[in-house]
């Protein structure tokens, strides 16, 4: 039996290696963990921002690189400290303005860099490639074990903070007005965006993800690159590819058949009507968070 | 949205149980200076909001109207003196801003958007059991917003929003409600029926101060008035407050044509300096 499922070429590798078998394992682990809190960097306008706090963490588990060498703990713990710190400093509140976004895509070049430059102080090229891309080679039981751990850990303190992340979301001095955990609810949100990075670099580390984006659709389509029309024309094209299945779900999702009348009358709306809410968020996103629904 | 069931709203808060709140909330102000960066925006402010008070604070600009609000709601720190809350701790306040700061492109449907209001009672893990629905679903059918409540916040016109804040002070349920010019850039009829509600929670005993610019609905809404132009050029029975000498007393302050050129100094701490 084992032999037919090998000479299937789409079977044999997963039947042949267990690091094959691993991979499907850590893909739905990431899934858990990053989508909801990409959701949520995107609601709160922070998505170039989870960005730079993504490579921020990058010196500092090059860091624990040079004390330890490629210990997945050494340079997990240093990354998470640096995560944290930048965290503290730069305070996680949301993100708005042309200068606030040039200086954050600076910190982030600059962090990519430092990280680069502390790695190369110890190891050879061969060290960089691995702490930057990982080896997929690596991804043994261990290292599944604790993308496991971090994606539940996730899941529950999201599942705790869900409406708290909500309202502070969206109306975030309603919630400082009404709530002394609007600190909780704020900086709370960023230990878990700085978990799921770490998380994510441990991803990278154990299995070759290549991935400088850990925080997982945590960045806007937009991205960080320079602005131009062709870049533009992509995500109109990008948003347009992600906007029809969700409106479709969203349309279909709608429970009650007065609600889903409204679902079929507002969605053509907000799928087509851009100049009605320039900065309207992806109705993936939006569907996302329906899905979420804190005012169950 | 449909004019008709504008007409209605009245009606409704007309029928609607007045229910009471349990302890009234009196703010005293005892020798109070607000300001930012040091420079004061309103000067030794003195007295009492009474229990229950329906109150208009009016002024030009700049007469450190919003800035009194922001002081109550403890969201700025006296220069000098106090505010004494009673009956009220700071956290429940309904605090209505001139810009509100909600991100309106957040995919929150008005229903759960006025759920917000119900914080205090839910925290952030109860869950909306029935009677919960009844009030959420009570409170946008009183503001008028019947029929809208699966419509994301974004999609709402100026006034709809508007309405959809009220339906969340409501259910707040706030022995105090401070209102920071409610009713800017909405159109004649959700005025009307905004400020019927209005009416409806000085009735049910709650004190209310509003910020408002226009004269005329504070003549016809308001019992007391309180005239602001960086300190107090009135206080008390509304008619005799907007009288026009009072009026042109503030504008010249406001202006620097006053006895009060020098407004961003305090007039007492210069005859003190």
């Amino acid at each position: 039996m084992s032999e037919m499922l090998s000479s299937l070429p789409l079977l044999s590798p997963f039947i042949e290696f267990g690091f094959m078998r691993r991979a499907p394992g850590r893909l739905s682990g990431a899934v858990t963990r990053a989508t909801p809190v990409g959701v949520f960097l995107m609601l709160r306008r922070m998505s170039l921002a989870g960005d730079a706090m993504s490579h921020a963490i990058l010196p500092g588990a090059a860091v624990g690189y040079l004390i330890a060498g490629l210990s997945l703990p050494a340079m997990t713990f240093s990354g998470l400290v640096a995560g944290l710190a930048v965290a503290v400093l730069a305070g996680g509140g949301p993100q708005y303005g042309d200068q606030e976004d040039a200086s954050l895509a600076t910190f982030y070049l600059l962090s990519l860099s430092a990280g680069v430059l502390i790695i190369s102080l110890r190891g050879s090229s061969v060290d960089l490639l691995h702490v930057l891309f990982g080896s997929v080679l690596a991804l043994d039981d261990a290292a599944l074990l604790l993308l496991a751990g971090f994606a539940s850990l996730s899941v529950v303190a999201l599942a705790l903070g869900l409406r708290l992340f909500a309202l502070e979301a969206c109306d975030p001095l309603f919630l400082a007005r009404i709530s002394r955990l609007a600190p909780v609810a704020h900086y709370g949100f960023m230990v878990l965006l700085v978990l799921n990075l770490v998380a994510g670099l441990c991803a990278r580390h154990a299995d070759g993800g290549g991935n400088l984006d850990p925080a997982g659709g945590g960045r806007a389509p937009v991205g960080v690159q320079p602005r131009s029309a062709a870049a533009d024309r992509r995500g109109h094209r990008l948003r347009r590819l992600t906007d029809r299945p969700a409106a479709f779900v969203l349309r279909q999702s709608a429970g009650r058949p007065g609600d889903r009348a409204d679902a079929w009358r507002r969605v053509p709306a907000v799928a087509g009507d851009r100049t009605a809410r320039p900065a309207r968020q992806p109705l993936a996103v939006e569907l996302a968070f329906r899905t979420l629904n804190p005012w169950r | 949205m449909d004019h008709r069931a504008l007409g209605s709203i009245e009606r409704s808060i007309a029928h609607a149980p007045a229910s009471r709140v349990r302890a009234p909330a009196v703010v005293r102000f005892d020798n109070l200076t607000l300001g930012y960066n040091r420079h004061p925006a309103v000067h030794h402010l003195r007295g009492e909001v009474a229990a229950g008070s329906l109150l208009a604070v009016v002024g030009p600009n700049g007469a450190g109207k919003s800035t009194l609000l922001k002081g109550i709601a403890g969201e700025l720190r006296p220069l000098q003196g106090r505010i004494e809350l009673h009956g009220v701790h700071r956290r429940q306040i309904a605090y209505l801003t001139q810009q509100a700061t909600l991100d309106i492109s957040f995919p929150i449907i008005v229903h759960d958007f006025v759920a917000m209001g119900l914080w205090r009672e839910m925290g952030a893990f109860a869950g909306l059991n029935r009677a919960r629905r009844q009030r959420i679903a009570q409170a946008i059918d009183d503001v008028g917003l019947s029929g809208l409540e699966t419509r994301p916040i974004g999609s709402l016109s100026g006034g709809q929003l508007q309405r959809a804040l009220f339906a969340r002070v409501m259910l707040q349920d706030a022995p105090l409600v401070l209102l920071d010019e409610p009713y800017g850039a909405i159109d004649a009829a959700s005025v009307r029926d905004l400020a019927a509600l209005v009416r409806q929670w000085h009735t049910q005993g709650r004190t209310v101060i509003a910020v408002l610019h226009d004269l005329e609905h504070v003549r016809q809404e308001y019992p007391e008035t309180l005239l602001l132009a960086r300190e107090v050029i009135a206080r008390g029975d509304t008619a005799g407050v907007l009288s026009d000498t009072n009026l042109e007393h503030a504008r010249a302050i406001a202006e620097g044509r006053g006895d009060d050129p020098h407004a961003a100094v305090c007039r007492s701490d210069r005859e003190g300096a």
